[in-house]
């Protein structure tokens, strides 16, 4: 009987398309493979092994080096030079020999023989400052680079040889799996200014004569070993960020005596370096959760600055489990510092800035550290460090394990904008988050911008929301409209290398982050989305992990197949664009409709199953058969029979699959949102029809109406169609 | 790594890379109104960038969407606007008023009105919105007339674009 019903209805349904199939062209159509969006990711993810197992977890034979770093490290303010004696142990935990070990040097980025400036195309500029024309003009030789003086092992010089960023170190004999291999590198170099030459690190000079020292990417360190890349050895060209190995760090920081310093890791000489009052404030410090405390103030700093010590002090950090090192030293720096209660672990938020980051810094900079602190270890894990740093710094925004240079500026009379308050919450948000992604979950940043940058800037957004709920964060679905709306030319793949893509700010930053937004909030539901980044944050905590590694765990913890997105966000530069295509009103009816006539007439097997079903009520599109009343004798209450029917078609002009949120407004003025998962475009890529029956009038439908997915037109997301312009809206508005 | 300083782009975008909205793109709408006979243009831009861009012409500090954005902005904005942008319609050069300004987020929406146009075949645009302060600028031109759709990406280096509708 059931088999008859639906040969019988699919007459009734596909009658129009079997005429269409009868006029195609009788010429043979051309095959195709699987092409549906929907199809899974074998044909682009790494498969699987015991290394990066399917689940997406480290699997039984997953393996990491170990690169551990003691080093006396001496900061000459005089010729703005840093000098390093640094001792390696280099741990082989692979299964394989290494004939020889990659360090990357990459204070070679702004070498005089740098590459980096020719490998870029480029129009002049409309106006430079005098240090910059010099350089890009008048060949001007600064001098910066690595000087490497010394590359030895107990006492006998190693063969190197250095490619620009990369130093390979040629090994005696190779090392074996399980082996450790110790080494010393000696070496300086010039700082550079990181105001007028650029850069991640150096330093910023103050009219005062000061210098306030961000100090990063200062020592050779060993690049990433691991069981996908091998030796991570693509040269820094400047933008792509590092691939870094976990180690211990034992580290002397030797600098005028009258600076103040902070670093990854924790301090071992406090008594040697801090004052008395110093440590009491500290002290107190340590069990202030509220507020932070000083423990240099403004007025203190604005002495020490006048000084000019000759003498040095050396600062002994030990830092465990980092995959890399940086520090701020200066005599100008206001620092202060309070606790933020991880999970009944006391971990302390701290800030260093000189007095022309106030008034803003004291307000904000140590409260937002902490809650940075607070809401990403809820996504993730328990912050695992000590403490966690934020740095003044000019014009950078750039993280490090522990510790981050900070940009947010007031104007030399103390006044700042919103602009510049919001800029610099934001970027504490990141740079501290930045600990979390890649500090920690450690990826490899050359290869993948997105995969440290999106995540955090995802994490960032619920940060920031927690911080001010009224934060433009910058990073929802509808900041990246724009962006994935523009000329596909400028558009790459999120899954690309970083050194190459095209406009990377958006993409690697605002849309994958945007991107795991509306997962979490439109497509999984908070709940399985949280459990499942949890899940990849925590298999990957102090690891390397991948892409796959993270797509599969999103699907492995959460019970979800998201291939399709994957696909689509990240894989391709396909955008979303649903619209509703037509809206069909149909009536209920006790008039047979004449296509129920004709299939009767014409096919008596029809007839007999329908004369079967006994009463039957219709649904038609001629108003003039429609009976609202068809159905009041079949139900108690004849108010609930929904006798407003919509035929509503959807297509969908963009590349992109997505839910299809809809949102209709009754006749009373009430609204209900209805939505439609992804998989309704499973069959069919290009439309998809949806009915909708209600007991009063369906005045409009609108899709998409909180701007969740992304729809880069929205157009043809309402019906009826005509709502005011932007362009007449505004013009009402002036005139009044 | 993020790094709101757009200045420093300019010089030193391998070394360090990022603004607030990381990327730089004007877009223009064009609709042309059949029933009133009105070319209607929107023009959207980062606040920031337009920021930029007036402090160095005019040596101010303009703290735009701020308390303290002075009252008289629109002034610099429309004069901005005559200077970067310009329509020929069929062939012949044609001016806009200036309707005003609204804030959204961190971008501004410039509204423009060309009156008394009767028809169009063509919209020929001259658009070179910030190209001397961002050599990455790009602006978008998007129009729809006679309900054609057609659109244009302009740069510093090819800022004309014609649109045709027959």
């Amino acid at each position: 009987m059931k088999k008859l019903a639906l040969f019988v209805f699919s007459i009734l349904f596909v009658a129009s398309s079997v005429f269409a199939q009868d006029k195609a062209d009788k010429k043979t159509q051309k095959g195709h493979t699987d092409q549906n969006k929907f199809r899974q990711m074998k044909d682009v993810l790494a498969t699987p092994n015991n290394q990066h197992t399917a689940s997406g977890a480290p699997g039984h034979q997953y393996t990491q080096q170990k690169v551990d770093y003691v080093m006396d490290i001496r900061l000459d303010e005089s010729t703005n030079h840093i000098y390093g004696d640094e001792k390696i142990t280099y741990q082989n935990n692979s299964k394989d020999y290494l004939e020889y070990l990659w360090v990357q040097l990459d204070q070679n980025v702004r070498a005089d023989d740098s590459k980096t400036p020719d490998a870029k195309s480029g129009s002049a500029s409309a106006f430079f400052t005098p240090s910059n024309f010099k350089k890009s003009y008048m060949k001007e030789k600064k001098g910066f680079g690595f000087n490497i003086e010394t590359v030895e092992s107990n006492g006998v010089q190693l063969s190197h040889f250095i490619n620009r960023t990369m130093m390979r170190i040629n090994l005696p004999t190779p090392l074996a799996p399980g082996e450790t291999f110790n080494f010393r590198i000696k070496w300086n170099y010039l700082i550079n200014n990181s105001v007028e030459d650029g850069g991640r690190s150096g330093f910023e000079a103050f009219p005062d004569g000061n210098n306030n020292y961000t100090i990063a990417q200062f020592f050779p360190r060993l690049a990433v070993y691991d069981n996908v890349e091998g030796w991570q050895n693509m040269q820094f060209w400047g933008r792509s960020e590092w691939a870094l190995e976990f180690g211990d760090y034992d580290v002397r920081l030797t600098v005028p005596s009258d600076h103040i310093v902070d670093a990854t890791g924790e301090l071992q000489n406090e008594k040697e370096v801090l004052t008395r009052l110093q440590r009491k404030r500290f002290k107190q410090a340590r069990k202030s959760f509220k507020d932070p405390v000083m423990i240099v103030t403004q007025e203190e700093a604005e002495e020490a600055e006048k000084g000019r010590s000759t003498k040095t002090k050396t600062w002994h950090f030990n830092a465990k489990n980092v995959r890399d090192f940086a520090f701020a030293s200066s005599r100008k720096y206001i620092w202060d510092a309070m606790a933020v209660n991880i999970n009944g672990r006391a971990v302390m938020a701290v800030s260093l800035y000189p007095k022309e980051g106030n008034p803003l810094w004291e307000e904000h900079s140590t409260r937002v550290v902490a809650n940075t602190l607070e809401e990403y270890s809820k996504m993730t894990f328990d912050y695992p460090y000590s403490k966690a740093i934020s740095v003044h710094a000019k014009r950078q925004g750039m993280e490090y394990p522990m510790i981050c240079f900070n940009y947010g500026r007031p104007n030399a009379d103390g006044t700042y904008s919103d602009r510049v308050k919001h800029g610099m919450i934001g970027v504490i948000t990141h740079e501290v988050g930045h600990n979390f992604f890649p500090m920690i979950v450690n990826s490899d940043e050359r290869q993948w911008t997105w995969m440290d940058e999106g995540l955090n800037s995802f994490v960032e957004i619920l940060a920031e929301l927690d911080y001010d709920p009224n934060f433009d964060t910058g990073n929802l679905p509808k900041d990246i409209v724009r962006y994935m709306g523009g000329d596909q030319k400028r558009i790459s793949p999120i899954m690309s290398q970083g050194d190459y893509v095209q406009q990377f700010g958006p993409n690697a930053y605002t849309k994958p982050a945007a991107g795991l937004y509306m997962l979490r909030q439109t497509i999984m539901g908070p709940e399985l989305f949280d459990h499942a980044f949890r899940t990849y944050s925590k298999r990957w905590m102090f690891k390397h992990p991948t892409p796959a590694d993270f797509f599969r765990t999103m699907e492995d913890a959460s019970g979800m197949d998201l291939d399709w997105f994957w696909r689509g966000w990240f894989y391709t530069t396909d955008a979303s664009d649903i619209g509703i295509k037509s809206v069909k009103p149909l009536y209920l009816t006790d008039k047979p409709t004449q296509r129920i006539k004709d299939v009767i007439k014409s096919n008596p097997r029809a007839k007999a199953y329908f004369e079967g079903l006994g009463d039957l009520v219709y649904i038609t599109d001629k108003k003039e058969d429609a009976n609202p009343k068809a159905m009041d004798t079949y139900v108690k209450n004849a108010k609930n029979v929904p006798s407003f029917i919509y035929k509503v078609e959807f297509d969908k002009p963009g590349g992109l699959v997505m839910p299809i949120i809809v949102e209709l407004t009754y006749a009373d003025g009430t609204k209900e949102k209805k939505t439609f998962p992804a998989q309704i475009w499973m069959k069919n890529d290009n439309k998809a029809t949806r009915i909708f029956a209600s007991t009063q009038e369906i005045k409009s439908i609108k899709l998409d109406p909180d701007l969740e997915t992304a729809d880069v037109n929205t157009s043809n997301n309402s019906w009826p169609k005509k709502e005011a312009t932007k362009f007449t809206k505004f013009k009402e508005k002036v005139k009044g | 790594m993020k790094t709101k300083h757009i200045f420093l782009l300019l010089f030193l975008l391998p070394l360090m890379a990022f603004t607030a909205h990381k990327y730089y793109l004007s877009l223009t709408q064009i609709v042309y109104n059949n029933e009133t006979k009105t070319v209607e243009v929107i023009i959207n831009v980062f606040v920031d960038d337009i920021e930029t861009a007036l402090n160095k012409i005019h040596s101010k500090e303009l703290l735009l969407n701020t308390k303290k954005e002075p009252t008289n902005t629109d002034v610099y904005f429309e004069k901005y606007l005559q200077d970067h942008v310009q329509f020929n319609i069929d062939d012949m050069p044609v001016t806009y008023k200036y309707l005003g300004k609204e804030y959204e987020g961190d971008i501004v929406y410039f509204y423009l009105e060309i009156k008394n146009i009767e028809r169009v075949q063509t919209i020929e645009i001259k658009n070179t919105l910030l190209v001397d302060f961002f050599p990455k600028q790009q602006n978008l031109i998007k129009s729809k007339v006679n309900s054609m759709h057609k659109s244009v990406l302009l740069t510093k280096e090819n800022d004309k674009g014609l649109l045709k509708y027959k």
